[in-house]
Order: C-alpha cells, then structure tokens, then sequence
C-alpha cells in the first residue's frame, strides 16, 4: 500500500522528479571528473573517461524512471492487448456491446448537451459572472418602465441597469413586420450594449443617446443571422434603411455572431426602448402601457460594481424596491438577484424543466437497461470462460489482477462505446431542439463539459456493467470447475440469482419506456384521428395583416371593407370566414367568454369559446347543422348557434333551439351544430357561434369550389389597404405545425421505446441461451430418459419465468407512475388508455415468445449423448 | 592505474547491487557519487559502479522505501541528495545479507566437491 503511495506521489510529481534525478546525475559526473584529474588524467581525458566509465546518461534516465512506471504501464498494456484480443475474437459480441452502450452514451450525452446549452450557459455577453438578473421575489414578474427609471438612477452597486421588453407585452410576443417578413425584435434601454458588452461584428450597438424618451432615434442593431439570412450579408448594412412595421428605421450595428439576446427565443433586431413611440403611432393603448408604475413587462438586469457582492447588491434593491412601492402604493414582495442561466431563473424556467426531466428519466432508464443487459451478456460470455479463469487462477494469478484485467476489458469497450457516443451527441441534441416550439437560438455545440460528463457516464457504465460480472467470474471455485465431474446444476442455480435480478430489471424498464412511448404515440395520432369533428384536408386558409404600427381606426376600417368583399365573393358557396379557427391559438389566443342559461343564478357562470363565422365556414369545414337553422339575412347580432355538447347539457333530451343563454347579453338559439374539437384538451369545450359583427382578425377558409376566387379577394384587399399582408396556406399544414412539437416527443419516446426493447430481447434471449448452456447436460440426461421437447421447452421458460413476471409486475406499477408525469402531453387520452398498454405488452410478449424460443428449442435439439459427454 | 578497468561493472548476481548499497549506507548518509566512491575503494577498485545501474537501483530502493533521500549541502559546496537507511532497509539488509551468506557457501560447496 505504502508502495502505492509513493508510486503514485512521483506519478503526480514526476516532473520535478525528474529534473532532480538529472541534476544528480550531473553531479555525480562533475565529482567523477575531478577525482580522474586528481588521479593525474589530462583535463579533457578525463571528461572523456569519466563518461565512458558512466555510460550512457539517458538510457540511465530513462532506466531510473522506469523503476517507478514500468509494473503499472506493462500491468495496463498486457491488459489491453488481451481486451483487444478477446474483442477480435469475439467481433460480433464486441460490435454488440458498443453499439448499445454508444447509442445509449450518445443518447444521455444528447440530452445533456442540450440541457447544458439552453439552461446552463449564461447570458453571451462579456464576463457573464458579475452580471444578474433581477425579479419580483413573490410573483417572478416583471417591472415597470417607470421603476426601472427610478432604480437606474438610484442604485450604488451597479456598474449599470438594462431592461428588455417586447413590443406588444409577453403573451402577445415580440413579433414585428421586418420588410415584409415577420421577423422578432427586442426593445433594449439605450446602455445595453455597453453595459453587457456584447459583441459587434459591423458598426456600433445602441447607444444611450439613441433611447431618449422625448426624442427617439429610429435606429436598430441586427443579428448576425439576419444580417445573414435577410440582408445576404449585405456589406453595405449598417446605414441601410430598413422598414419595421411599415416604420423607416436605420440600421446602425451588427451584433457578433455569438451573441444570440439575452432572452430564451431568438431576437433578429433590437431597437431602443423609447423607439415604441415611433413604432406604435396614435396607440395610446400602448403609450399608457409604457407610462404606468402598474403595467410591469420590462425584464431587468445589470452589471455589478468590480467588487460588490450579490447580496450587498441585493439588500440595496430590495431598498429601493420597497421605497418605489410605497410611493406608488404598490405591494413589495422582495426581490430576487439571479445569475443569468436560464436555469436559474424560475420564472422562466418552469416549462422547460419538466421536459428536460422527463428526457433525463427516459434516457437513464435506458442506460440502466443497457447497463443490465450487457452484464448479463458478459455473465453469459463469462460463463463460457469460466475454465479459462479457472486455469489461470489455478496458475496463480492474483484475483484483484483478473478483475483489473475484465474491466480493462469492460473499459475498452466502454471508451469505444463513449467515442461513438459523443459522435451522436453532436448531431442529435439541434433535432431535440425541435421538441421546444417557437424559435430558439442556442448553439448546441458539445463542450468541456459535456466532454466531462460523457467520461464519468463512461467510467460509471463501465463499473455498472463491468463490476459485477467480473466479480463473479473470479468467485470460481476452481477445483470444482476444473474437475470434469463438477456438479454443474448447483452452480447454476446459484448464479442464476445475479441474472434473474438484472432480466427483471431489464424487463421493468422496458415495460415502463414502451407503455409511456405507446401513450404518446396514441396521443399524436389522436392528433390526426377524424374525431377532430371538422374537415382540413383541401381547404386552404387565408389571412390578412396589416402593419401594427397603423392606427386601431385604420384596422377597423380596412376589416369592414374586408367584409363587403367577402360576402359578396362568398355568394356561390366554398367560402367562409371566422376570426377563430381550430387549435388556431397560436394565432391569437382563444378567447373566452361567461355564460348562463337564461334563469339561472348569475353566480352560475361557465367559460364557453364565441367564434365569429358565417355560414359558409360550417360548409367549408364540413361541420353539419343537427337543429334548427343556420344564420339569415335578417338576423341580429343576438342570434347565435350552439354546438351539440352545449345542447345536451342544458337541455336534455329536448330541442335548444328558440331557448336563450345570457353571454353578455341575452341571445337567442336558431340552431344547433356538430361538435368540433378547439383545444389540445381534445375535449368538445362549450361553443357559440355569432354572426360577424364586429369585425377583427378576419381568417377566410377556402374550400375545393371557392378556391379559384382566392385572386380576386387578394386583389380586392389590396385595392382597400394596399399595405395589408396576405398570407395563404394549407388548413392541414397549420395544424402539423401545431403538432409538430408532439409529434417530435412521440417519435423520440417511440424510438427510445423500440430501442429498450430491443435491449430487452437481446437480454432475455442472453439469459435464455445461457441457462440452456448451463444445463446441457441435464436436459441430455432427461432427454434419455425419455422426456418430451414440449415438457423441456416448459422446464427452460420456467427458470427464468419467475424473474419475469417481477420484472412485468415492478415494470406495470412504474409505467403507471410515469404516465401521470406524461398527462400533459397525451392530447386528452386517459394515462390508462387500454390500447397503450395492450400495444405495449402484445411487443414485448413476441419479442419474450422469440426470445425464449429459440433457444428452448436448441435445448430439446441436444443429442443426449452429446450432452452426457460434453463436460 | 591499471587498464583492465571496465566501463561497465563486473556483473553481479542479481540483486547484490541493491544489498551492497544498504550496505554502504550503513555508516551514515551517503550522496549517490559516494555510495559508487565507497564501493570502489572497499571492494578494492573491482567494483566500479556507474550511473546506469546505481541510479536506478537506488530508485528501486526508494520505492520499496528501504532509504530515504532528502537534499543537502555536498563536501565541494554543491547541492547533493543524500541517502539514508531507514528501519526497513535495515532490516531488509540483515535478511539479504543471511540469504547471500546461504548462497556464497551453497556456491562454494559446489566449486569445491566438483
């Protein structure tokens, strides 16, 4: 031990160590010298004896070093020659272990890659260390413009204040008309670029001079990539003028191309704070928002003084938080100094986490699994070698030198498995990034750490797999293995306890990964199933905007005209408008209003959703009228439609129709119609249907017969605004992208799912062939006397049923638990649903059929004089 | 001075360099030039040692921790690393040493009967 000790001490100082040795040396050759020119050799004699009576210093170097590394390097050496061996030996096996442990390693390094780079790193900006975000303690909320104001001029332990804002408040996103394309822009205060030091690739960032609130510059700062993607690198870009919202603005500056904003999604523009003013004309609306102490959607952060430390920083906000509050008589809830990490900000963190949980369970459940079943494939190989450890044992290798040597083996294989691992994790992690909706902007991009983590997942799985099979390869009894006679069904039995644990494991995990994989699977195809109610396919839809920087009376005209046009195009049928279409919440959000039946108690009131339409959507879309009428020419704004769900409930077994339901005011029902399914609750929600009244977000549908008149209406909304953006797109294409983000979990969850069990069956086919080795000899004996395949074949499934039906047991108690964490995600279907399951547990039944078949088949295909010989 | 000097040393069992360095250190700290004076001038000049064997035998001895070594000022004024016996070279001395004397009559025996 102490030997230990002292190796690993020159190991860690080996290069002093060195250095001195020389020095030594030198010495040794100096005295050397001088005692030959005592002696009376001539001056220059002597150095040449004194060297030839030394001989050669470095290969005396090299000597006295390897005094201390030699054992260790050879030890390691022989070691992997002898993994490199059995892994030519073996290529099948060898390519088996690493391509499961480096699908597995790739997959967990993936999702760390990604975890790493979205809510980790902190902001892009220079010295991110001393920068901090800052929120409201209680509500994670945001502040106001104005106390923004009022602690920028205040605070002490501030290099500087910055603040961020969308253009049109957080819910309503930071969207914006960037020369006809939507694009997205950040409002930033005039110090941003300064005080976070971001980088610049041309011209200059913002100034504070550019953000006056009495004299706003236009002027904007763009992204690298949309210098890239929207300009074509224009060389010519800084001084460009570019329209925003219809607005001339002057492009000033191109970030760097690492800077990617300091908010979650991507920006391609910033511009000052005080230019709202200029974006939003005549919208008093919004120049309230940005004047009231009330309205809080400014995000803050800042730079600390060199020096200060957080909490000095932050005991000097929360003074001056209360102080703002208590002028303007607002509560103060405390606030909260954070690093920049998104992570780190739980406002903002609260969606992405649970995901990256969820991702991080199914990812470890199949390292587990993988971990599992390549024990047991090394048992098994393991079995085979028993002899061949027997023997050197016997020859006297030392037990601690015969596991060092398998799981150098173990490790060989593990470090291949890790190289094809990290490989993955540099292309897989951008296509998880597609499970995120909306645009994100992260580069994810494998780092040190992600290097770190992928090596200790390494030496983790190796010792996993590698241990407990090695342990037990050296725990032979020799003599016993040795002797030809050994009683070789004890010694079975006994090992068999070890596999039985690790196929129960196996079997578990897999149960768990496929049923929550078969739950999201349903789910998304719930997504696409006819139930939906309405009919997408062959309709296209169409939409007009106008730049947001237009007046609110300008929009309205423009929507009234819109609607002239409409009607009369829409005379001939194949064409309807709404203001709401299904899962079109992304849009506009969906809007909610109260209701009651009339005579009842108003305390009763229920949400209910109230699309505008006309008649020609309920054509369109194919949703059939079951009651009463549809709207006429006649009829006033208080004459509504209701769907079938709304009916059923309130009236029974009776007609709604000439009934009233008071939703703002008292309304009268003409007719009833189908259900159709809104929200991705997948439920039928309680629906009105109003006539077009006022007129807001008109969306026209097109089906097969109006599709020939999409021109004309294009041209004739053009005559009326010649500004207005015209969008039109497949029905069917809107909801994929509404889908895309589930669909993206079910494929993975599908391909983790399949993935498992396959594992799965690779293990359980392992142990199975294994016992059918184990007890060759056994089953040659019953053979001869006279047993029957089919009672064999029983007899071998039976030995390892029981680690079976645990494993399905522990597996089912866990998929049950997991599928409560997946609720969210299923579209509406029960964690339960039955075709899940039963999806799940028909796969793994064939594959466990296949799995123990074939070698149970082996098993009666012995010859039982074979098998009496063969030990 | 005579000329049968060798640049190499005579060889030696294996294993008797390291006793006759413990040896030599028996009387006192020795630098690594004086363990090769001290065995030159005992032995009569029939054992010159060089750098190539007696550095890395005296490594050998350091990591089995049978001497220490710490640096010290040398008798020309230079910085020299000295070594010392520990308890356990000690001991290991004694036990080489019976073995050694064990095969140096076993030897003798040999030459003599034959």
């Amino acid at each position: 031990m102490a030997k230990l000790f002292r190796r690993l001490r020159y190991l860690l100082r080996q290069g002093r160590m060195e250095r001195e040795l020389a020095r030594e040396m030198e010495h040794h050759r100096e005295l050397t010298r001088l005692r030959l020119e005592r002696e009376g050799q001539p001056a220059h004699g002597a150095v040449d004896r004194s060297a030839r009576i030394l001989g050669n210093v470095s290969l005396a170097r090299e000597d006295a070093r390897a005094v201390w590394l030699a054992p260790w390097l050879e030890g390691t050496w022989q070691d992997l020659q002898y993994a490199m061996r059995s892994g030519r030996r073996e290529p099948a096996f060898a390519a088996l272990v690493m391509l499961t442990l480096g699908i597995t390693i790739g997959l967990n390094a993936s999702v760390f890659t990604a975890f790493n780079g979205i809510l980790v790193r902190p902001w892009p900006v220079r010295d991110p260390g001393s920068v901090v975000t800052i929120a409201d303690a209680a509500t994670r909320s945001d502040f106001s413009l104005v106390e923004y104001r009022y602690l920028a001029e205040q605070v002490r332990s501030f290099s500087g204040l910055i603040a961020t804002r969308c253009i049109d408040g957080i819910s309503e996103g930071c969207e914006i008309d960037l020369e006809g394309a939507p694009g997205r822009v950040q409002l930033v205060t005039g110090n941003y670029f300064d005080v976070l030091g971001v980088g610049i690739e041309r011209g200059r960032g913002l100034h504070v001079s550019d953000d006056l609130p009495d004299a706003p510059e236009a002027v904007a700062v763009i992204s690298y990539a949309a210098w890239q993607a929207r300009f074509g690198s224009d060389p010519a870009i800084v001084g460009r003028r570019i329209r925003l919202d219809e607005i001339p603005f002057t492009v000033v500056g191109v970030a760097a191309d690492t800077f990617t904003g300091t908010a979650v999604d991507r920006k391609d523009i910033w511009v000052p704070m005080s230019a709202v003013a200029l974006l939003r004309p005549g919208n008093a609306d919004v120049r309230e928002r940005f004047a009231s102490s009330k309205h809080s959607a400014i995000a803050l952060g800042g730079r600390l003084m060199p020096g200060v430390p957080r909490a000095q920083a932050q005991a000097e906000m929360e003074l001056l938080n209360r102080r703002f509050r208590l002028q303007s008589s607002l509560e103060d809830h405390g606030v909260l100094l954070m690093d920049t990490t998104f992570f780190n900000n739980p406002f903002k963190r609260k969606g992405t986490v649970s995901v990256f949980v969820m991702l991080f369970l199914g990812v470890l459940l199949v390292l587990v699994l993988a971990c599992a079943n390549v024990a047991n494939l090394l048992i098994a190989r393991a079995a085979a070698r028993r002899r061949e450890v027997a023997v050197r044992l016997a020859l006297g290798a030392g037990r601690w030198r015969l596991v060092r040597q398998l799981l150098t083996e173990s490790m060989t294989l593990a470090c291949g498995a890790a190289m094809l691992g990290l490989g993955l994790a540099t292309a897989l992690p951008t296509v998880l990034l597609q499970l995120f909706e909306g645009p994100v902007s992260w580069h994810l991009r494998p780092d040190a750490s992600v290097l770190a983590f992928t090596v200790g997942l390494t030496c983790f799985t190796c010792i996993a797999f590698g241990l407990a099979p090695a342990l037990h390869a050296v725990a032979t009894d020799v003599a016993r293995t040795l002797k030809p006679s050994a009683d070789q069904f004890e010694a079975g039995g006994v090992r068999l306890s070890l596999k039985g644990v690790l196929l129960s494991v196996q079997v578990a995990i897999s149960v768990i990964l496929l049923v929550c994989a078969a739950l999201l699977v349903r789910g998304v195809w719930r997504g696409y199933s006819p139930e939906l109610g309405f009919k997408a396919d062959g309709v296209s839809v169409m939409r007009f905007e106008l730049p947001r920087s237009f007046e609110p009376a300008r929009h309205q005209v423009f929507a009234r005209a819109l609607l002239g046009v409409l009607d009369n195009e829409g005379e001939s049928g194949g064409l309807g408008y709404t203001n709401l279409l299904p899962f079109g919440a992304l849009q506009s959000g969906i809007t909610w209003s109260t209701f009651r039946p009339s005579g009842d108690e108003p305390s009763a009131d229920r949400r209910l959703i109230s699309p505008s339409v006309s008649n020609g959507y309920f054509e369109v879309l194919g949703i059939r009228l079951v009651d009463g009428r549809l709207f006429a020419p006649g009829d006033t704004t208080d004459v509504v439609l209701i769907n079938e769900s709304l009916a059923k409930e309130f009236w029974p077994g009776e007609s709604a129709v000439g009934r009233t339901i008071v939703a703002g005011i008292e309304r009268r029902i003409v007719g009833v119609v189908q259900d159709v399914i809104f929200t991705t609750s997948f439920a039928p929600e309680p629906t009105m249907y109003r006539s077009f009244g006022e007129a807001a977000d008109t969306q026209v549908v097109l089906g097969e017969r109006g599709r020939a008149r999409a021109q004309a209406i294009a041209a004739a909304a053009r005559q009326i605004e010649p500004l207005v953006r015209i969008t039109t797109s497949a029905f069917s294409d809107a909801l994929d992208r509404r889908f895309a983000g589930s669909r993206m979990a079910a494929l993975v969850a599908a391909i983790l799912g399949i993935f498992a069990v396959t594992l799965a069956g690779v293990g359980v086919f392992g142990v199975f062939r294994y016992v059918v080795q184990q007890r060759t000899r056994e089953i040659g004996i019953r053979m001869a006397l006279g047993a029957r395949p089919r009672q064999l074949v029983a007899f071998v499934v039976v030995s390892g049923g029981r680690a079976l039906a645990i494993g399905l047991a522990i597996g089912l108690a866990g998929a049950f638990g997991a599928s409560a964490i997946l609720r969210g995600s299923l579209h509406g279907l029960s964690a339960l649903d039955p075709g899940a399951y039963f999806g799940a547990a028909s796969i793994l039944a064939l594959t466990g059929i296949v799995a123990v078949y074939l070698p149970a088949r082996r098993a009666t295909r012995v010859e039982p004089t074979t098998a009496l010989r063969c030990e | 001075m005579p000329m049968a000097l060798t640049n190499q040393p005579p060889d030696l069992l294996p294993g008797t360099l390291d006793m006759l360095i413990l040896r030599a250190l028996i009387r006192g700290p020795l630098h690594g030039y004086g363990i090769a004076e001290r065995l030159r001038q005992v032995s009569q000049e029939v054992l010159q040692v060089g750098e190539s064997s007696l550095y890395p035998a005296l490594q050998r001895l350091l990591l089995n921790g049978w001497v220490k070594a710490a640096w010290g000022a040398s008798e020309n004024n230079r910085r020299a690393r000295y070594y010392t016996l520990t308890a356990a070279g000690r001991k290991r001395l004694e036990a080489e040493r019976d073995e050694f004397q064990r095969l140096i009559v076993a030897i003798q025996r040999v030459l003599d009967g034959a």
